[in-house]
């Protein structure tokens, strides 16, 4: 063990210089605060029923990313709500089937679906010592019935109440017959249109609503969520033409209308000046987040006891087993969130940097005094995040 | 003699003229604003000079002389006449305007244009934006620009300065050297841009309640805030000038318009003469307001209205930076710039109580078509020292008193 961090009392450095997103291997906290209000909006739309969109607001390094994978790891699985994160949806609707899909994996949905649907699918032939979904294939393409597993598999699809459409039945079953000889998605499957394409051409709605009820059926869970995060990166390089960016908004607006009539979430974290772009350019879209304003979610900046608490709890993931530390915030002092400056400890990421820049500056010198002194931390948060220089007011920042 | 024209504005001309003794006939791809002009903005429809550019055509000759009748073959010959008090264009500066001026106060007997265009040239006393030489026909939209608002006249075959004009007069004393206009300079400039009648109905009107006579400081106290927006139709562009309440003032749709209007006069009205600022909203469109003379609303008034949105039940408010533009630079009528200046002052001298915060550029320039359309919406984004475009600002509780104390 580094003996420097175990002067510090600690067995590794808690904090991550990017600071961006859920730390990895560490409990995931968020502040009560946080932690009320998201419970008393997820209860309140937990009890209706069909779409639920909601939209998560805050800056840069606010905890956005964060809040949401404490989402998908804590707050959805234990509300029984199978969660999907996604960092950028794409512009296009089956842009985003085609980021859904590869998620799951094609031979794990195909597994998913083939097993829902396994009841109604005859034999072709299988062996009395081999079941499961690839054996199956495996007969099917041995005695080349493809076509007859297509159909029969489509028809069971719409039995199940899975699709009612022809199209999107066959399309769906050619996911689970394909899968032998290509066990993956490519992007072109997603391309309406194209020979060989696993999409239904013109008919993403039902194409979605399918696929979603094969999620939540087959993976007995009692709804769906989609995360989307960093709504605002819509385009990283190219510009878009005004008629692709309402393509995008329309994009998450259909998919909340198609979803409408299932157990369906759709959470979106998203800058202040994404929020009100979309109240400009689509404001029915932003009323379907946030039911006019009823359940939206800003992140609150943190206050100085949240500081604080975000702090011990990082340290108290890295403390050394059986060893008590001389106080909770060691090596920080006890009024660490005093000596720091209101904006840098109402950011988390700013505040998990500067943590990160403290501890591993005093790795790097043995004599350094611990507790760390007020001119140290404030060294080091002016290093990471200098202050404006206060001359020359009359030029630009 | 020769075909019809058949009615485009950006058509292939076919002149024929005659050149010395030889007769000459040339197609010519020339903007028709610009060729109807410059044969019509000299008298008997001859240029004269050693040296013309036509269009693409540069021609070497000591006279071309346009045939009789040659412009009488367009479809709508009224069209020409109808445009040609749309002659303001928006690719020279004031500044440039002045440098000529400086130029002819210094022939009292005038210059012949293609003289002035010598000199010009030979003394390199003008470039363009991207610092090439100016062609001849940028020249020319100076020399008419000049005309047009009486700072110059015609005296036989020369210019002279119209110093017989008290506005002038004043100019004439004022001039200075240097990039910029000097206050003085871009007073006067903006007075003889006022008082000119075509500059007004085409553009000043569109923010005066009544369309009687005004001058700079009725204009910048008095005007109210104008809309612009751009569509494109079927018949092509279209620009829509409407007030705050929707009612809808001017519509223009033509090129030589759209050059002389949006990207002349509202121009030199917002780069040069300082009378309107401009921002930009999804949800309203281009907004152009009258600001006052800047620096005469004191920072100080800037800054209480910001932190007067300070709420003081909660430890933080955030301000859209767009809302504060658009709420005190148009309401107390300054320009963005000094919106922005206030901020950053603020944040300066606050750092641990004010935080800025950033917005994606991607998602800024969202809806814009082109690089230049770009860079206009990013005029209403604060940048800050690390280039990074500010959509919002968070204030703290205590901030208020801080100022105070």
């Amino acid at each position: 063990m580094d003996n420097q961090l175990e002067r510090l009392g600690l067995r590794f450095n808690p904090f991550e210089p990017a600071a961006s997103g859920a730390p990895l291997g560490l409990e995931l906290w968020v502040p009560e605060r946080w932690r009320t209000q998201m419970h008393e909006l997820l209860n309140t739309l937990e009890s209706g029923q069909g779409v639920k969109a909601l939209a998560i607001q805050g800056e840069y390094g606010s905890g956005k990313t964060y809040l949401l994978r404490w989402l998908e790891f804590v707050e959805l699985p234990f509300r029984r709500i199978r969660p999907y994160f996604f960092d950028n949806p794409g512009v296009q609707f089956y842009d985003l089937a085609n980021r859904l899909l590869r998620q799951v994996g094609r031979y794990e949905f195909a597994k998913m679906l083939w097993e829902y649907l396994s009841p109604e699918l005859p034999g072709f032939q299988m062996t009395l010592f081999e079941q499961g979904l690839i054996p199956w294939l495996r007969s099917v393409k041995k005695f080349k019935r493809q076509d007859d597993a297509r159909s029969v598999m489509a028809k069971a699809i719409m039995k199940r109440d899975i699709a009612s459409d022809e199209e999107i039945a066959h399309k769906l079953a050619q996911i689970v017959v394909g899968t032998l000889d290509q066990p993956y998605f490519e992007y072109r499957d997603f391309v309406a249109g194209r020979r060989g394409a696993v999409v239904a051409e013109k008919e993403e709605p039902p194409y979605f609503t399918a696929i979603i009820r094969i999620l939540k059926k087959a993976g007995h869970s009692t709804a769906i969520a989609f995360l989307v995060d960093e709504f605002e990166e819509i385009s990283l390089q190219k510009r878009l033409t005004r008629r692709q960016a309402y393509d995008y908004l329309a994009t998450m607006k259909r998919l909340i209308n198609v979803a409408r009539d299932e157990d369906f979430w759709l959470i979106v974290s998203m800058i202040p000046e994404a929020a009100e772009k979309i109240q400009q350019l689509e404001a029915s879209l932003w009323d379907r987040f946030t039911s006019q304003g009823t359940y939206e979610f800003r992140i609150p900046p943190l206050n100085g006891e949240e500081a604080t608490e975000l702090v011990r709890w990082r340290l108290r993931e890295a403390r050394l087993p059986g060893e008590e530390p001389p106080t909770p915030d060691f090596p920080f002092p006890e009024e660490l969130a005093s000596i720091l400056r209101p904006t840098t400890i109402s950011l988390p990421r700013r505040l998990v940097k500067v943590a990160f820049y403290a501890i591993a500056e005093a790795q790097q010198k043995p004599d350094m005094t611990v507790p760390f002194t007020l001119e140290f931390l404030r060294q080091i948060e002016e290093r990471v995040y200098p202050a404006p220089e206060a001359e020359g007011e009359e030029a630009s920042l | 003699m020769l075909p019809a024209w058949d009615g485009s504005y950006r058509e292939r001309w076919l002149l024929s003229a005659a050149v010395g003794n030889a007769a000459w006939v040339q197609v010519i791809e020339v903007g028709i604003d610009w060729l109807t002009a410059e044969l019509w903005g000299i008298d008997d429809s001859r240029i004269v000079g050693d040296s013309v550019e036509l269009g693409r055509v540069a021609v070497m000759s000591d006279e071309i002389q346009v045939m009789e009748g040659s412009l009488q073959t367009a479809s709508d010959p009224q069209a020409l006449s109808r445009e040609q008090h749309l002659w303001m264009r928006g690719h020279y500066s004031f500044a440039e305007l002045r440098e000529l001026v400086t130029l002819l106060k210094e022939y009292p007997q005038g210059l012949r244009p293609m003289e002035l265009n010598r000199i010009v040239y030979e003394l390199e006393l003008i470039r363009t934006q991207k610092g090439n030489k100016p062609s001849p026909t940028t020249l020319y939209h100076y020399r008419r620009a000049l005309l047009k608002l009486g700072i110059v006249k015609r005296q036989g075959r020369n210019l002279v300065i119209a110093s017989d004009d008290a506005l002038v007069a004043a100019l004439v004393d004022y001039l200075t050297e240097g990039p910029g206009l000097s206050p003085e300079e871009r007073h006067i400039f903006a007075e003889v841009v006022l008082r000119n009648v075509e500059c007004r109905q085409n553009f000043f009107d569109l923010f005066m309640p009544n369309d009687g006579l005004y001058d700079r400081a009725e204009f910048m106290t008095k005007g109210a805030p104008v809309i612009w927006q751009a569509s494109r139709e079927r018949k092509g562009r279209r620009v829509v000038f409407s007030r705050m309440d929707g009612e809808i003032i001017r519509q223009i749709g033509t090129a030589v318009e759209i050059q002389a209007i949006l990207y002349g006069l509202r121009h030199w009205a917002r780069d040069d003469l300082l009378l309107i600022d401009e921002l930009f909203r999804e949800d309203i469109g281009n907004l152009m307001f009258p600001i006052r003379e800047p620096g005469s609303a004191p920072d100080a008034t800037i800054k209480q209205a910001i932190l007067g949105e300070i709420s003081p039940e909660n430890e933080w408010t955030v301000l859209s930076v767009q809302d504060l533009i658009y709420k005190w630079g148009v309401g107390l009528r300054v320009p963005v710039a000094q919106v922005f200046n206030t901020i950053a002052q603020i944040y300066r001298k606050h750092p641990d109580k004010v935080a800025l915060i950033a917005t994606s550029r991607s998602l800024a320039t969202l809806t814009t078509a082109s690089g230049f359309r770009e860079d206009f919406e990013l005029r209403n984004y604060l940048q800050d020292e690390r280039g990074r475009y500010i959509s919002h600002i968070r204030l703290h509780q205590h901030l208020r008193e801080d100022t105070n104390g």
